[in-house]
């Protein structure tokens, strides 16, 4: 394999691992691990990783879907879809690859139909959280939206939401800002 | 007529907020511009509107467009390519052993060079990475240090050349906007008056995304006015 796919393999491989053993929590901590990886490498497949992990995390903890008679075959057709993914990784064929993560947003989708009384989508919601996660990490909102495959105003609502901003106090604070605005305008 | 480049981010707090047609008026008043590039016209009017979601957002865009307080600045070939060139060179500004970690978009590097270009007084941005990346390059290093846990480089000709450029442009949030709407009464239609309502709407724009923290409000309404 090479370098890429053998990183991207490694990490699809353990996100099939926690998933078929229920490990909520860990998927969604590898979700976290593996887009603070996308950001540095700047890589759209591992992010792509990252969302399915944090999708399968969500899953798994909303217990209408997991106690529900379809859910074992559910979980066997994602598993597939990421099966296939994996050994189209073990070929190095990276197109393969994103159509097998595009049958498993199908699949997925297929389910949240099903089940969700919601209008945003499981896969919308989860591009959103790990975008949100590349911003944290550094990127700018565009960069992060689009590694991510997130909508950019779903994204800066969401960032809003978080605490992201508490912890990074401008050096420049309204007052400065306000005076230079006054400034450059009337001056 | 002044003007103010908005990039998306400012765009997008503004207009989801109930605050977006007070902004104008204080532009008409003020006899400023509001300037976006034709970028920021697709992302934030062309393609929102088709989307049932985001159409009222789209519209009222749309609507300061066709008031006159926006106007859409076209982008030529030459210009076209300084932002590309801007945009690899604020990409190659920090580095891991992995290699340069790429932060910036075009769209905002597109803003950037708008302002410059359209010789804007200010540039208004929301978003927090290029304004770090502008205004204190070192703080971001120390940032991506802390938030990746491994030790992040600076080039340090490629961030002073940055620095330099923008030096004198004066960047401000959506946040700042407001306050200047509201000392001026431009929001007093639509929230009332009093330090409440300036409260109100400096959150609204935190939680709209404006990259502000509750700390900067809270100094800022405990100042004496």
């Amino acid at each position: 394999m090479e370098k890429q796919a053998y990183e991207l393999h490694r990490e699809l491989e353990k996100t099939l691992k926690f998933f078929s053993k229920n490990e909520a929590m860990r998927l969604r901590e590898h979700s976290n691990a593996i887009m603070r990886h996308a950001v540095l490498l700047n890589s759209r497949h591992m992010a792509q990783i990252s969302v399915v992990s944090y999708v399968l995390h969500k899953l798994l903890t909303k217990e209408h879907i997991v106690r529900h008679e379809r859910w074992k075959r559910n979980k066997v057709s994602l598993s597939d879809a990421i099966q296939s993914a994996l050994v189209a990784l073990e070929r190095n064929e990276l197109g393969e690859f994103e159509q097998s993560m595009d049958s498993f947003a199908q699949r997925l989708k297929k389910i949240d139909n099903f089940f969700s009384r919601f209008m945003q989508g499981l896969m919308e919601k989860a591009r959103v959280k790990c975008a949100s996660d590349a911003y944290f990490f550094g990127m700018s909102l565009s960069s992060a939206a689009e590694l991510a495959g997130a909508d950019r105003k779903k994204l800066q609502e969401f960032v809003g939401a978080t605490g992201v901003h508490d912890k990074e106090r401008s050096m420049k604070g309204i007052a400065e800002r306000l005076k230079e605005l006054k400034a450059a305008i009337e001056g | 007529m002044k003007s103010i480049v908005f990039d998306s981010s400012t765009l997008i707090s503004l207009s989801s907020s109930c605050l977006f047609n007070a902004v104008g008026e204080l532009f008409k008043a003020s006899g400023l511009e509001a300037v976006i590039s034709s970028g920021v016209e697709a992302e934030s009017v062309l393609t929102p509107i088709n989307i049932k979601r985001l159409e009222l957002n789209a519209m009222r865009i749309r609507h300061g467009i066709e008031s006159g307080w926006i106007r859409i600045a076209g982008l030529d070939e030459s210009v076209n390519s300084e932002v590309t060139e801007l945009a690899g060179k604020a990409n190659s500004c920090f580095f891991t052993s992995l290699g340069n970690i790429t932060l910036l978009h075009r769209g905002e590097a597109e803003a950037l060079v708008l302002a410059e270009k359209t010789g804007a007084v200010v540039l208004a941005m929301d978003e927090r990475t290029t304004r770090m990346i502008v205004e204190e390059p070192e703080r971001l290093r120390k940032l991506l240090e802390k938030r990746h846990e491994c030790r992040v480089q600076k080039n340090q000709a490629v961030s002073e050349e940055i620095s330099k450029r923008f030096r004198g442009l004066k960047i401000v949030r959506s946040s700042e906007i407001a306050v200047l709407a509201f000392e001026k009464g431009f929001l007093s239609k639509e929230i009332g008056e009093g330090e409440k309502a300036l409260e109100a709407a400096l959150y609204s724009l935190k939680y709209q995304g404006c990259a502000i923290s509750s700390e900067e409000i809270e100094e800022f309404l405990g100042m004496p006015k």
